[in-house]
């Protein structure tokens, strides 16, 4: 499974990578993006399976990223991994095209109970 | 029409130490012992690392430790030997800690607000925080080494809060 994992911390994109590992999934192809622009470009021209996102990023945000993507015609399936998990954020993200927003901190089991609607 | 005002609630002192407890817990993998007094040593440099939340309610959530403390937060969190670790490193995780306890303050607010991205100081005696005052402060201590975490509020006291200042 190709992987964007988008986030502006170096760690955070590590843990996301170590706890997609820990809860089961295939991690041989990841892509780390430190911003939203890279997101967008990953998103569009690496052909991924999945793009997990934090929101608040510098340069472009996770929010602006997923509705460039979905302005250029990709349905890739993306979801938040974000420090805010209000309701007026995740109604803004399933309006804008995310499949979910998983809120920090999280671990293993928050990732299977989520992911595994969407991912084989 | 009549506009109906929402009114922030801002987190308890208690509240704040399960916030903070919750990210220890989920990416250090291990505990922090809250509610402590305030160490003595007040002489000692310590680094800060904070966000701020504006909107219909401002403030600032700050997280102070020693350069020892934040240096392990780090290797805690990048998973690895705390002498291979960068200043750039130290920044990012300790930073990276502010962003999701403030983050979780920011939902608790319950009005519209944003996030700032985290900053990270040095020395936190050189910190000044204009026209703001502490709401909440949780003393901790994680390996030895001295935890703060501090709820700030911009503006004068008002009489919403939950939970004023105290020897938690």
């Amino acid at each position: 499974m190709r992987i964007v994992v988008a986030d502006d911390s170096t760690v955070m994109r590590r843990i996301v990578i170590r706890t997609l590992r820990q809860a089961g999934y295939d991690c041989s192809d990841v892509i780390e993006a430190a911003n939203g622009q890279e997101a967008y470009e990953a998103a569009l021209n690496d052909d991924p399976d999945l793009v997990l996102s934090d929101w608040n990023m510098p340069e472009m945000t996770g929010i602006e990223s997923l509705r460039a993507i979905r302005e250029a015609g990709s349905e890739v399936l993306f979801g938040f991994v974000t420090s805010e998990g209000s309701a007026e954020m995740r109604a803004e993200a399933v309006a804008a095209g995310a499949a979910f927003l998983i809120a920090k901190p999280f671990n293993a089991d928050t990732f299977r109970d989520v992911l595994d609607e969407f991912v084989a | 029409m009549t506009i109906e005002s929402i009114t922030p609630v801002l987190p308890s002192q208690e509240e704040l130490a399960e916030l903070a407890a919750e990210v220890w817990g989920s990416f250090l993998d291990d505990e922090i012992v809250v509610g402590l007094d305030a160490p003595d040593d007040s002489d000692q440099t310590m680094m800060v690392a904070w966000v701020s939340i504006t909107g219909e309610w401002t403030g600032h959530l700050q997280v102070l430790t020693t350069p020892a403390g934040a240096q392990c937060i780090a290797s805690a969190m990048f998973q690895m030997d705390a002498a291979e670790i960068s200043p750039e490193e130290v920044a990012d995780a300790f930073g990276e800690i502010a962003n999701m306890v403030g983050g979780g303050v920011k939902g608790m607010v319950g009005v519209h607000t944003a996030l700032s991205l985290p900053q990270v100081v040095l020395d936190s005696r050189a910190l000044i925080s204009p026209e703001a005052h502490q709401h909440s402060t949780v003393h901790a201590v994680w390996r030895g080494e001295p935890l703060q975490f501090a709820l700030w509020e911009r503006g004068p006291k008002t009489e919403w809060h939950n939970n004023a200042v105290g020897g938690m």
